[in-house]
């Protein structure tokens, strides 16, 4: 019967395929532990002559052990090479050039499948050769977002000049990667100031201009006069997303010019995410000025503008105390004496300003307040 | 009655090529994709970063206070730029909440919930100064659906990771499940893998060692939780056709649960959730991915007990047939996609009825062989089957070997393969039993809780 025939074949075969599989667990799990262990001992064997010869190669001298280039201990000689460098941080990129392994993980990344790239990427980033800028450009482009991402955060690390920072930042801009992650790329890569407000002028799209501007705010060459705070008034009242990354360049310049940048900014009723996020910097701002604005946005019509900005007040410490209790008091205002009541109950910046000042009347005394 | 034996040995046959075909296709998939899973986190080379989204991390709780302390200290060591931890107390009877108030010191707090989701009255709402991240919420009892709902209200972050109480979290596991909506702003849902801790050395609530549990009974469900999780999901998370991300460890977009309407009061509050979300946006053509982080750990106490463990698989599969039939338009409707005519055919006719059809086979060999007909194919049929299941278990464990390797010890590994050996006759004959119990009165208990008898981690191990 052919039911019959078919069950005993698919037995067989299945006895076959499982005395397989399980053989291959058992042996898998011992050699695996075996040449894990095989590997690291001669990678450590090798790791102080293989140090010796890529300190040679990196000061211009010839390699003196021909064992570097034996065929069968290549692999570990890799190994240990990518040792040294993990452990000494340093920049050998001159050896693994000079022996032919650059090369050949470009290679590896030009003809192989996503598998094996992602270790090569990873491999590029201990390497940090400049041989390797093209082809880690060329995978910023990649279908595969985390190949892509890899790529960005390995060129990223490396020393670039002005002009592949900037073909670096607008492969990083035009690309699928995901917005928080492209900021902290641009962050990673720290390119001259020139070459970030030099793509934020020139760059039409809305998204890519608010990551830029992300990037602007936490560079470290970010300069503080009027002239550059002037550059940045028109992106104060375009779309939502770039008014927010341009609140935030501003109020980190701080001073009385950004203030009143700031300040008339919320004179021309932005939309309330924008009026949250003053809410929320105005603390960068000394002065009374800042403090004024603070309790009058404290009374805003949105329920997360009268947050932060309570919030924000509540950080202030006793003189910030002071007005939330006044407004939870006095405010004709229901919501807002509401909300300004929980930040007395729950905020716990209110909770250390209570402390520190029980501390300061009782010296000697433990403060227990609230607890 | 020879013909009728006959005739169903041979339905039987055919219903079993057809599966095994199907799982066959999914083990391929799966070691695809994990292969990936596993180049990409060996190589992991990107750092979160304060621009990382924000999670709010989600711990119904409902009579768990032995493990309650332990989960929130795991929480609280996560590697994750910027999380808040919400305990929601559902009204539990023993002293979950007192416990933590005394070891977290926390402090009532008088706070205005918003209500994006309806749930039960909340009593009261605490925080800790000590611990700003930490906020647990206390209402009345409602079931775990209304708890996540009320969690859900409480959150203040984009995105939400729901998770057991008893349970313990690797350090990167958060960062992981996030890692495909870094990727993909698309992703609604992204499920994680859930082991089994018991056996583990824990300290601190932290896994210091993988290792298979003592208790035969936990350690088939290390087989059977390796199998679910990397043949299964694996496979299923590449065609876009998952159905179940696990309450036990889940992340979720908010703005997407929240307009789909939440967790609706239902005993599988988790598959119907994914369902809902499939459903949604497959009818409102929106472009989603639900995902699977296969390197994102969460590991989780096994019943120990027979009691404890058919209580909570007749749960699961009440839990499965009543989310399947609430949304049984979608089966093999074209208009849902991969999810309509592949992701549901399978799990109503695999996952649901397969324990009555593997039950009746069951029946069928016992009832031949008393009445003395119990024919050498009959056999066969049925050796055929077992092969096929323990093919499936030892791919399972050698997925497991080849990528993520978390039991290190040889002899965990022999005892893993011993167990896949005897599973097919001493564990899954009980567990087709229990699932095929769960048809009687499967709306039964719709919000009820789990009654898993808990031991602290320490005491676990």
């Amino acid at each position: 019967m052919i039911y019959e025939k078919f069950v005993l074949t698919n037995i067989y075969i299945l006895l076959l395929v499982n005395s397989l599989v399980l053989s291959s667990i058992v042996v898998y799990k011992l050699v695996y532990g075996w040449r894990k262990k095989r590997t690291a001992a001669r990678v450590q064997h090798l790791l102080p002559a293989v140090k010796e010869e890529m300190d040679r190669i990196v000061q211009g001298m010839e390699p003196d052990r021909g064992f570097l280039l034996s065929r069968w201990r290549r692999r570990y000689v890799y190994r240990a090479m990518l040792q040294v460098v993990k452990d000494s941080g340093q920049d050998y990129h001159l050896a693994f050039d000079h022996l032919g392994f650059t090369s050949s993980i470009i290679h590896t990344i030009a003809t192989r499948s996503d598998y094996t790239d992602l270790r090569a990427i990873w491999e590029l980033s201990l390497i940090k050769s400049p041989l390797a800028n093209n082809i880690l450009l060329a995978q910023i482009g990649a279908h595969n977002v985390e190949k892509a991402y890899r790529a960005a955060y390995v060129l990223a690390g490396m020393k670039l000049n002005d002009e592949e920072a900037g073909q670096l930042v607008e492969a990083v801009l035009t690309s699928s990667i995901n917005r928080e992650r492209q900021v902290e790329l641009l962050n990673r890569l720290k390119p001259a100031f020139s070459v970030l407000l030099h793509c934020l002028q020139v760059e039409n799209n809305e998204k890519a201009r608010a990551i830029l501007l992300l990037a602007i705010k936490d560079h470290p060459d970010l300069p503080g006069n009027l002239q550059f705070l002037e550059l940045m008034r028109p992106f104060l009242y375009a779309s939502i997303d770039v008014s927010i990354a341009a609140v935030e360049v501003v109020s980190t310049i701080a001073g009385d010019d950004a203030f009143e940048l700031v300040a008339s900014c919320l004179d021309s009723c932005p939309p309330w995410e924008v009026r949250a996020r003053i809410a929320r910097i105005l603390l960068r701002f000394p002065g009374q000025g800042a403090i004024e604005l603070l309790k009058t946005l404290s009374q805003d019509e949105s329920w997360w503008v009268r947050f932060n900005a309570l919030n924000s007040l509540g950080k202030l410490g006793q003189s910030g105390l002071d007005i939330i209790l006044d407004l939870a008091l006095n405010s004709k205002n229901g919501e807002t004496a509401s909300q300004a009541y929980q930040m007395l109950n729950a905020s716990a910046d209110v909770f250390n300003t209570l402390n520190n000042l029980e501390k300061e009347q009782n010296p000697s005394e433990n403060p227990t307040l609230g607890l | 009655m020879k013909t009728l034996l006959l005739g169903y040995s041979i339905f039987i046959l055919i219903y079993f090529f057809l599966v095994n075909t199907f799982y066959l296709a999914m083990i391929i998939s799966s070691y695809r994709h994990l292969f990936f899973f596993v180049q990409s986190v060996r190589n992991d080379v990107y750092v979160a970063t304060e621009y990382t989204t924000p999670i709010s991390v989600l711990v119904p709780a409902y009579n768990e206070q032995e493990t309650i302390i332990d989960t929130v200290l795991s929480l609280l060591k996560l590697n994750y730029p910027q999380f808040e931890i919400i305990v929601v107390n559902d009204g539990s009877r023993d002293e979950t909440l007192s416990r933590l108030i005394r070891y977290f010191k926390l402090r009532r707090v008088d706070m205005e919930l918003r209500q994006d989701l309806p749930c039960e009255k909340i009593r009261g709402y605490y925080s800790s100064f000590e611990w700003p991240e930490l906020v647990v919420v206390d209402k009345d009892n409602g079931g775990k659906s209304d708890a996540l709902n009320a969690g859900i209200n409480a959150s203040r972050y984009p995105l939400f990771c729901s998770l057991d109480a008893d349970s313990i979290l690797e350090k990167h596991a958060l960062l992981r499940l996030v890692s495909p909506y870094l990727q993909n702003p698309d992703t609604v849902a992204v499920g994680g893998i859930v082991r089994i801790a018991n056996g583990c050395t824990i300290k601190d609530g932290e896994i210091l060692q993988g290792c298979a549990p003592s208790s035969q009974l936990a350690s088939f469900q290390v087989i059977e939780y390796l199998r679910a999780f990397l043949t299964n999901r694996i496979g299923w998370e590449s065609i876009n056709g998952l159905l179940i991300i696990s309450g036990a460890f889940g992340l979720f977009k908010k703005s997407a649960v929240v307009e789909a309407g939440g967790y609706s009061r239902t005993i599988g509050e988790d598959m119907e959730l994914t369902l809902r979300l499939h459903r949604i946006m497959r009818e409102n053509k929106k472009k989603y991915r639900v995902y699977f982080a296969s390197d994102a750990v969460c590991w989780t106490q096994a019943p120990e007990d027979l009691k404890g463990l058919s209580g909570q698989r007749v749960r699961w599969h009440r839990g499965l047939i009543d989310s399947l039939l609430k949304h049984r338009v979608m089966l093999l409707n074209p208009r849902y996609g991969t999810v309509g005519m592949l992701s549901m055919p399978y799990y109503f006719f695999v996952e649901m009825l397969g324990p009555v059809i593997e039950g009746i086979g069951y029946l069928a060999l016992l009832l031949s062989w008393i009445i003395g007909l119990l024919s050498p194919f009959f056999i066969w049929v049925f050796a055929m089957a077992f092969l096929y299941g323990l093919f499936f278990s030892l791919s399972a464990l050698l997925l497991e070997e080849i990528s993520y390797r978390r039991y290190t010890r040889m002899r965990d590994t022999l005892k893993l393969i011993f167990l896949a050996l005897i599973e097919q006759v001493v564990y899954r004959p009980l567990t087709v039993f229990w699932r095929i119990k769960a048809f009687f009165n499967y709306r039964r208990g719709k919000t009820q809780w789990g009654t898993i008898e808990r031991k602290s981690f320490n005491e676990a191990t």
